[in-house]
């Protein structure tokens, strides 16, 4: 179905942005809300659940070698039961991009275009990731290898552009009230960081499957330091009570960057790197949701999926949210819960049925 | 306004459906069936979202079933 081949640092190069592009924005404001000061612990704990879950879609992978969950979740538990976890996947994975669809769009319309009318953003962004798996996974994956660099190197020069505002004392106290605070600060990060799972759909199509472990720790681990550099930084510039009260605490925080008056208004940065971010993001998604689809309905070909079940995502993500306020609430307290599920308990689960299968069988 | 958005959403399914459709070759008879089916109902979806708003979707059926897990936090 799909001939195209990506590199497993290209694999690496592509989930980044799935995991950074929207949590950047929107998960250090969730973060602290519940963490405080503590809010920067919470990414570290939140990545050992991306540890799990590039352990288990590796071990599934070596179990049934170029096939992704759609298939081997028929051959492990099954037609029936198989195909009805196959369109949990699906389901889950169109509500994933709608709602990744809707927080960019809210904060595109929320910070910059005030006036466009949000199926504008909607449409435009998911036209242009359509386009990008309509060519394929190697388009995905170059287009990955290309933005990715540029995304890390902007992000980078704003943490230091903000280093003289900088106060570190607001990192004391830690642990103020033992460390519950910043494990539920944890519990809307670990979600991001189960969308590593991701990967269960684009090992089949690696070359070098052998280092795709050690590229998935390495994107985690970058991904980890994104964080922690965001969270870092805004604890240290606002302090945990302040962040949590802002909508898109990084923006703020670039706003604020004025040196000698000259370098100001970084906060265009910030969107050209966070739009270029989350066509990447919606287009490695939208490519699980589309040959997952195919492989689904045993199709031969997942190219026609592509546009109508883009614009099935446009609808999803206005469908019954009817405010940002709504949609912020989806994203931080019901999502986690939906992809816990879904992200990590199923494929467990599926593992252990699988190891336990495959010994009674040799 | 409505009517307007209705011919607007047809345009693009029609557009999408003539830039895919002469891209299958006749062979691909299930492709065909699929993709006819997704496009069709898309678009009822899509008439359905312009003249009712505020019909119940997929992420308020995610929202019921894990509110529970809500009170945890």
């Amino acid at each position: 179905m799909e001939t195209g081949k990506i590199s497993a640092s290209q694999m690496a190069f592509m989930m980044y942005p799935v995991v950074i592009a929207t949590g950047i924005v929107i998960i250090p404001s969730i973060t602290a809300n519940y963490a405080g000061q503590d809010m920067w612990l919470s990414p570290i704990f939140a990545s050992l659940m991306g540890v799990l879950v590039i352990f288990v879609a590796l071990k599934l992978h070596q179990l049934y070698p170029g096939h992704t969950i759609i298939e081997y979740s028929v051959s492990i538990i099954g037609k029936v039961p198989g195909k009805v976890l196959g369109f949990i996947y699906l389901y889950f994975y169109l509500l994933m991009n709608a709602g990744g669809t809707r927080i960019y769009a809210d904060f595109v319309t929320g910070a910059f275009f005030k006036e466009t009318p949000l199926f504008v953003i909607l449409t435009t962004i998911m036209l242009v990731s359509s386009f990008a798996v309509r060519g394929g996974i190697e388009v995905v994956g170059r287009s990955a290898e290309m933005i990715v660099p540029v995304y890390v190197i902007v992000l980078t020069i704003l943490c230091i552009l903000l280093v003289a505002d900088l106060n570190p004392k607001n990192i004391f106290p830690i642990f103020p009230d033992g460390p519950m605070p910043s494990l539920k600060g944890a519990y809307t990060p670990q979600s991001w960081f189960a969308e590593f799972f991701l990967i269960a759909f684009l090992l089949p199509y690696v070359k070098d499957v052998q280092k795709a472990g050690k590229w998935g720790m390495i994107s985690l681990g970058a991904v980890l330091l994104g964080f922690l550099a965001t969270n870092l930084s805004l604890l240290f510039l606002f302090g945990g009570e302040l962040t949590a009260r802002f909508n898109y605490p990084l923006l703020d925080a670039v706003r604020y960057i004025s040196i000698a008056e000259f370098i100001q208004h970084m906060e265009s940065l910030v969107m050209a790197i966070w739009v270029a971010g989350t066509f990447v993001k919606l287009a490695v998604v939208h490519f699980a949701l589309v040959i997952g689809t195919a492989q689904w309905l045993n199709l031969s070909d997942y190219k026609p999926l592509v546009f109508p079940l883009g614009f099935l995502t446009v609808l999803v993500s206005i469908w019954g949210i009817s405010s940002e306020m709504e949609s912020a609430h989806y994203s931080g307290t019901v999502f986690p819960s939906f992809s816990l599920v879904v992200q990590t308990i199923i494929p467990l689960l599926l593992l252990v049925i699988a190891i336990v299968r495959k010994k009674n069988l040799g | 306004m409505n009517w307007l958005s209705l011919i607007g959403v047809s345009l693009v399914v029609l557009l999408l459906f003539l830039y895919e459709w002469s891209k299958m070759d006749h062979t691909q008879v299930k492709e065909k069936r699929t993709f006819i089916f997704l496009l069709a109902g898309v678009w009822l979806i899509a008439v359905m979202l312009i003249f009712f708003p505020d019909v119940s979707g997929p992420i308020d059926l995610i929202t019921f079933l894990f509110r529970p897990m809500e009170n945890f936090l």
